[in-house]
């Protein structure tokens, strides 16, 4: 120490693990031990902290004597790191020495982690070590609260999945129906050009009664989770399918405006579930009716008026013998041109 | 992206407009309809769609929307009184924004906010730079500057430019701020 009678000024410093003593040439006479960690011995201060929240040519020592005399406050960034900047003040001391007091700010999470820091290392009267308490135990607390929160966010897609699912053939029950009728409904509803039509199949199947009766409610029970699968495999991913009764299936295929395409996908599924199945010893042979319903035939829709039609539809098909397709034929858009 | 950022959207859309709005946006956005989750991350596009389907209710650009939230930030008194806390004077609560990041990142890892660099231009003008990859935050950026700018009473031009953010501050005697003590006032929190 050079400052003469310098035996208070060394006491004091005592007290700074993380001081700079400089001289008017940025020669660092004193660093704390702390900082040393941090920055290593150094002869210039500047080769190892930079001015920041100054403008871009401002002169380091110049600078942290107005500082000094103007009593501001002071931000230096560390060479080589992305601690942000450390803070502190500075005064001048006799004789021109420099005297900075600086702190971590917010980096002092990462320092401490960085430089294995312990509480020695921090004066008395610094509140790191309660930052880090308060740190730590926030961040175990907001674990568990991210845990539980994910929890229950996974039970609730689950609940919802489960509310509109038809537990025997994974299809969509009734509720999920309506939903996924809302969906396309809405779609319908949009302004021409970015409308989509859609189609709607309500199934019937035929003989089921028989099954269930004679053979007992798990035989029926196998048949539907066979038509669930035939239904599955004969439409497109993005078509919904659900069981919305006993044996009553709807299947709802966006974007269908094709009468042809649809008597076809009708037929092929009809004929898939004429295959006769076995069911331990016993042949099961039964088979299908479908109406079907197409929004491009309405200027209006509504929810309840399109599944009327397509029950009319399938009522239409089953009177014709059962085991075909019918489509309700109620062109309004035409009636109306008359 | 991180549930606290979704959550501020959603609060924004929310309280500033109505519920519809928040209905359509939660459903282009996939988000449950009752609120996100401020402790979960979500998909890191989310915030876009949210910000694309409100616009589009609204009838604003992408900006004007994202300009209007920053601008509500100011009006979150808790919010308010930290950002005040953070200077005495608007240069310093401009100059603190370099913290901002990882301030943000202590209090909850994973909220990935952005890294603002800061350069001083001259005397009262700053220019504020992002990385790219975030330039989503300079209209948010803008109108929570701007907001900040009236609450200190301060009279401040912040212009979005090429190479980032300028903020002249005109006259600081423009208005008398709105008055601050660090002393938390009991039931203005909100």
């Amino acid at each position: 120490m050079i400052i003469s009678g310098s035996t208070a000024v060394e006491r004091a410093l005592m007290l700074m693990p993380m001081h700079l003593l400089l001289d008017t040439d940025g020669i660092v006479h004193s660093c704390g031990p702390t900082l040393r960690k941090l920055i290593g011995r150094v002869r210039y201060v500047q080769s190892a902290l930079a001015l920041r929240r100054v403008p871009p040519d401002t002169e380091f020592m110049p600078r942290l004597k107005e500082i000094a005399q103007e009593g501001g406050r002071v931000f230096l960034g560390i060479h080589n790191t992305r601690l942000p900047p450390l803070r502190g003040e500075v005064v001048m001391l006799p004789e021109n020495y420099i005297l900075l007091n600086l702190s971590f700010g917010i980096g002092i999470i990462e320092a401490i982690s960085a430089y294995q820091l312990t509480e020695a290392d921090f004066a008395a009267n610094d509140l790191a070590i309660e930052i880090m308490y308060l740190h730590e135990s926030n961040q175990a607390i907001r674990a568990e609260l991210s845990r539980h929160s994910l929890h229950l966010e996974e039970a609730r897609k689950e609940a919802e999945l489960q509310s509109y699912t038809d537990t025997l053939t994974g299809l969509l029950n009734r509720r999920g129906f309506d939903l996924a009728l809302s969906r396309v409904l809405h779609q319908w509803t949009l302004p021409i050009g970015n409308r989509q039509e859609f189609s709607l199949l309500h199934l019937d199947l035929d003989r089921f009664k028989a099954v269930n009766d004679s053979l007992g409610h798990a035989a029926g029970d196998e048949v539907l989770c066979n038509v669930a699968s035939i239904l599955k495999r004969e439409t497109r991913n993005n078509d919904s399918v659900a069981r919305i009764g006993g044996d009553e299936f709807m299947i709802l295929l966006p974007g269908m405006t094709s009468e042809a395409e649809i008597v076809h996908i009708g037929e092929r599924i009809i004929s898939a579930i004429e295959q006769p199945v076995s069911i331990g010893e016993h042949q099961c042979s039964i088979s299908a009716s479908i109406g079907g319903v197409l929004s491009r035939h309405y200027e209006v829709i509504s929810a309840e008026q399109i599944q009327a039609d397509g029950d009319t539809a399938l009522y239409d098909a089953k009177r014709n013998g059962r085991g075909h397709v019918r489509l309700h034929k109620r062109d309004i858009r035409a009636h109306k041109a008359v | 992206m991180h549930g606290f950022i979704i959550r501020g959207i959603e609060l924004f859309v929310r309280t500033r407009h109505d519920e519809g709005i928040w209905i359509a946006v939660s459903s282009q956005a996939g988000i449950n309809p009752c609120g996100a989750m401020i402790m979960r991350q979500y998909h890191e596009n989310t915030p876009k769609l949210m910000v694309q389907a409100a616009s589009d209710a609204l009838r604003i650009s992408r900006e004007e929307f994202l300009e209007d939230i920053g601008g509500w930030i100011p009006c979150i008194n808790s919010v308010r009184h930290i950002m005040r806390f953070s200077g005495a004077t608007f240069e310093d609560f401009v100059l603190s924004l370099d913290d901002l990041h990882d301030r943000g990142r202590v209090v909850l890892p994973g909220l990935n906010l952005p890294r603002i660099v800061i350069n001083v231009i001259s005397p009262n003008c700053y220019r504020l730079s992002i990385s790219a990859d975030q330039a989503d935050w300079y209209p948010v950026l803008t109108g929570f500057l701007r907001g900040m700018a009236d609450d200190y009473g301060v009279l401040a031009i912040v212009d979005q430019e090429e190479s980032g953010l300028c903020v002249r501050i005109a006259d600081n005697t423009f208005a008398e701020g709105r008055a601050f003590s660090l002393i938390k006032q009991s039931g203005t929190d909100g």
